[in-house]
Order: structure tokens, then C-alpha cells, then sequence
């Protein structure tokens, strides 16, 4: 198949090796059990996986427990007294039982498991057996925390499970690494949904990373905050492929009417989605991850880290979006939503208007899913063609190729 | 015992019991079981009053609030995160879609009091 060609009569500035894109793709072969078996092995055990967020590890013994479902693995994920985050099985090294919650976040000086109270310091370290005399031979020191490779990049905790990962996360990430400066300091959750859903996790990632959709699918929820007269097509002014990942950039539409409830939360506290506030991003030092095609009146980026997650950030806000595989016909998505720190009650009632607003808009993404999955799955239709404005599930799928293609 | 707002904001007493609601999903549940025509009347009765009321609680501590400024503030988070169903004109409280909410768990602060 060859190169896509250039789009015309389009605003959209392409970027990156395009060369491996397909502008068909046989979506109906990748949605089978034995297709999902080899992106277990070839893409999960091997990807650097984003499994929580700086933002939910503010402090020194803040952890998460996260369930990564293609792995059928609990994760602990904590900040270290020295301030290194470290990720470990979330699994006790007495008899096995879980030490924290799968979803649990806190903050805690060392790890007790609830069984027979063995404890772990927030480095992994075994520091406490009970009645340790009754175990013979035992020697506490060969029973650490089961490391898990883990790193941070900007907003983001990434883990890797193979034995010995193949890039180090800088590798994996591209120019996704050490672009994003300061601009994720700062934020706390204002949300945090997640719903099951019977879909291959392709279709559900799709749902999310192409804006073409936005103009049908959320015309009752969102009817004009991109587009206009100058981009009715809502076509994106900025796309990047890159070597593992895509992203693009969305233009605020200038027309923008906001709501009266929109409109005195927004003046309350600060402008959020859907509204956009004018932000200079040419500025000597904005980072050169956020709005990197510096489009103007620029809305916000949809980045898509393969294989499974989808960061959404805007100028006071930002999404962080996995859509994790649980088997080939099923996956769990999580959503959490952060902003800027609320300082005073015009700060709450911006984010509670803004998060109301998207959920709505995150349901419709899902409305999709199931239905698709299901057209899949009678055999009929195995390709699904894909547009220009598309070009980051032309991407997605490479990936998968590329990755399931070796052994 | 029945929640009291602010003296001056006593016109809206009405509207506490089923309305001051302390959680995004308990807002939410309380929306979908609702119809516009239902809706439209706590709609009309708030937003005139919006900008006393943000008034009001912008001169209370942020994250400690109690007693009838806690109420006032959950009836106006109930407004805020409800007004969208009037304001983008459908003719349902819940967009059209075959997912059923009750689907969406909701986690953090969507599940807890914001505050």
C-alpha cells in the first residue's frame, strides 16, 4: 500500500514519516481472540504502559494500586522517601495477598499487608515479619517488593513489564519525552469515571483520537466549539505521526457562544472546555509538547501514547484517557479529568461545569464502541477506510502491525 | 432535620431537599430521573440568583464550608453541573445514546464531596 497522499483543500499541517500509514485497514482480523493472545505478548509485555499520573503522587509516600487488565497484574506505584517513584507487584512476598486496593490512592510511610501484617517500606524493602522467630531460615532481605521498570516523562508514570525492556522509556516516547516543561504542575482531579465496555480496545482508543466525529456525534453536546466558517469540517490545523505515537492539535472556533451557566462559572473561576481562553503559546519557553504546531486560536492536543492511552490537554485542564484491554472483546475504560488548583469556589463551580459538560460528550464517545465491535464480529466488513483527518488510527494500526509482526 | 440556606437566599428554600445534592454522581442519577419540564423551573429559579449566591460563597473559606453556606454551595454545584440540558435546548435530561448510565462508575472526586 502506498503513502497517503497530501490532503488538499484542508487547513491541516502533516507532519512526520507517513510512509507505513494504510488508509484501509482490515479492522475485523484484529478483533479476534487469536489476534489479541499475540498483542498480549507482543505489544503489552513489551510497551512502556502509562499506568498513573505525577499529579495523583504529590508527595513523598503517595501511592496508587492499579489493576493493569492485559497483564491480569496489580500494580503498587509509589513515591519513595528519596522522591523516586517506583512501581512493584502489588502482591505480599508472604503468602500473596494484595497490599493495597486495586484504585486505592494515599499516602502511607510503609505498606502492612492485612493478612499477617508483613510490612514494606515505600522502597520495596521487607521491613517487618511478625512472630519472624516461627519462620526458619527465613531471610528477610531476599523478600523486597517484586520490582516492576518504571519511569516518569512529564505528567506521566509509565511501567514496563518485560525482564529487560527494549528501549528506555526516552526511546519509547520520542519527541513525547521532556517537551511538556511545567505546563502539568499543579492540577488536581476534578474527575474520575470508568465503565466496561464490550469492545476490542482498538475500537474504544479510535473512539478518541480523530475529531471528524465531533461535528455529528456531539452536535447536541458541543455545537460549536471548534469549526466555523473559517474550518466548517472541523478539519485539525496541526497532525504528527510519529515513530510510535500521533497526535494533533484542534482550533477553538472564534464564534464560540458560550452558555449563561457556562459563561458565570467560566468568569467565576478560569476558562475550561468548551470554551477556550487565548494563551500565547508562542511564548519563549511554553513547552514545545503543547500546541507544538503553534496553530492559532488553539483549542487543545489529542496525543495518542501507544498502544493503549489518550492524554488530552488544554491550557488549565487536561484528560488522561486508558482505554485498557481486559480480552479481545472487552475494555475497561478509566477516565480522570484534572485542572488547575481550585483556590476559591469560583474555581469549584468552573470545574463542575466543565466536568458535567464533558462527561456528557465522553458518553457520546462511547455510544460507538459496542455497536462497531459488534459489526466486526459478523464477519462482513473486515476493512474500515479511514480519512486525512484519521491519520492517527492509520497510525495506531501500523503500530499494531509493526509490533505483532515481530516474533 | 430539614437543611436551612442563607437567610436572604430563603426563596430558594424550596429546592433544598431534593436539589442540594453533595456528590457529581448523586447530581447526575438525580438529573436523569428528571424531565426537562422538571428541570426547567430549578433552572429558572437559579440562575437569577447566581450571582448573589456566588457573591455569597466566594466570601466563605474555600474547602471549609459548613451549615447553610455548605447547602447553598451544593444547590448551586446541583445548578452548574444540571444547566446543560436546558441551555443546549433537549428535549430530554440525557443525551441520546444506547449506553444506559447507570454503566458509568463514577470514582474520587466524582463520588465524594467537592470541596
Amino acid at each position: 500500500m502506498s503513502a497517503v497522499p497530501a490532503a488538499t483543500k484542508s487547513i491541516t499541517i502533516f507532519k512526520g514519516d507517513t510512509s507505513d500509514l494504510k488508509n484501509v485497514v482490515n479492522l475485523m482480523e484484529k478483533v479476534q481472540p487469536a489476534h489479541f493472545d499475540l498483542e498480549v505478548d507482543r505489544i503489552y509485555r513489551r510497551a512502556w504502559l502509562p499506568v498513573t499520573t505525577t499529579a495523583d503522587l504529590p508527595q513523598r509516600g503517595s501511592y496508587v494500586g492499579v489493576y493493569v487488565p492485559p497483564l491480569k497484574a496489580s500494580v503498587l506505584v509509589v513515591r519513595g522517601q528519596d522522591d523516586k517513584v517506583r512501581a512493584f507487584y502489588n502482591i505480599c512476598r508472604h503468602r500473596g495477598n494484595k497490599l493495597v486496593n486495586d484504585g486505592e490512592q494515599g499516602c502511607k510511610l510503609a505498606f502492612s499487608c492485612p493478612f499477617h501484617a508483613w510490612t514494606f517500606a515505600a522502597d520495596g524493602r521487607c521491613v517487618l515479619v511478625t512472630d519472624d522467630t516461627q519462620f526458619v531460615g527465613l531471610d528477610k532481605s531476599k523478600h523486597s517488593l517484586l520490582p516492576v521498570h518504571c519511569e516518569v516523562s512529564g505528567p506521566l508514570v509509565f511501567v514496563n513489564f518485560a525482564e529487560q525492556p527494549k528501549e528506555t522509556l526516552a526511546e519509547w516516547l520520542g519527541d513525547l519525552h521532556g517537551n511538556y516543561g511545567d505546563h502539568f504542575d499543579g492540577r488536581e482531579q476534578i474527575a474520575s469515571w470508568s465503565i466496561l465496555v464490550k469492545a476490542s480496545w482498538h475500537i474504544t482508543v479510535n473512539a478518541f483520537t480523530e475529531g471528524y466525529h465531533s461535528l455529528f456525534l456531539h452536535k447536541a453536546t458541543l455545537p460549536d466549539y471548534q469549526g466555523g466558517s473559517g474550518n466548517p469540517m472541523r478539519h485539525r490545523p496541526f497532525l504528527e505521526v510519529m515513530q510510535r505515537h500521533a497526535r494533533y492539535s484542534a482550533k477553538a472556533n472564534p464564534a464560540h457562544k458560550m452558555t449563561p451557566v457556562e459563561e458565570l462559572s467560566y468568569n467565576a473561576g478560569r476558562k475550561l472546555y468548551p470554551a477556550f481562553p487565548h494563551v500565547d503559546t508562542s511564548a519563549p519557553g511554553f513547552p514545545a509538547g503543547v500546541n507544538p504546531g503553534r496553530v492559532d486560536n488553539w483549542a487543545f492536543d489529542i496525543t495518542e501514547f501507544f498502544p493503549c492511552f489518550v492524554l488530552i490537554d488544554g491550557a488549565e485542564w487536561h484528560q488522561a484517557m486508558w482505554f485498557w484491554p481486559v480480552d479481545a472483546d472487552h475494555t475497561e475504560i478509566r477516565v480522570v479529568d484534572y485542572a488547575y488548583k481550585a483556590q476559591s469556589v469560583g474555581d469549584r463551580l468552573a470545574h463542575s461545569y466543565l466536568r458535567a459538560r464533558n462527561r456528557e460528550v465522553f458518553r457520546e464517545d462511547i455510544s460507538t464502541m459496542e455497536a462497531i465491535h459488534a459489526s466486526m464480529k459478523t464477519g462482513v466488513m473486515p476493512e474500515v477506510v479511514l480519512s486525512q483527518q484519521e491519520m492517527l488510527l492509520q497510525k495506531h494500526y501500523a503500530m499494531v502491525e509493526r509490533m505483532v509482526g515481530q516474533p | 432535620m430539614s437543611a436551612k440556606l442563607p437567610q436572604e437566599f430563603a426563596d430558594l428554600e424550596v429546592w433544598v431537599a431534593q436539589w442540594a445534592l453533595p456528590t457529581e454522581k448523586a447530581r447526575y442519577f438525580w438529573l436523569l430521573g428528571r424531565s426537562i419540564d422538571e428541570l426547567r423551573p430549578f433552572y429558572d429559579a437559579m440562575l437569577p440568583r447566581s450571582p448573589q449566591i456566588i457573591a455569597y460563597l466566594s466570601k466563605q473559606p474555600a474547602g471549609g464550608m459548613t451549615g447553610p453556606a455548605q447547602v447553598l454551595y451544593d444547590l448551586m454545584l446541583t445548578f452548574v453541573e444540571t444547566a446543560h440540558p436546558i441551555e443546549l435546548k433537549w428535549k430530554t435530561t440525557d443525551i441520546e445514546t444506547p449506553v444506559d448510565p447507570a454503566r458509568l462508575q463514577f470514582h474520587g472526586p466524582s463520588a465524594a464531596r467537592y470541596s
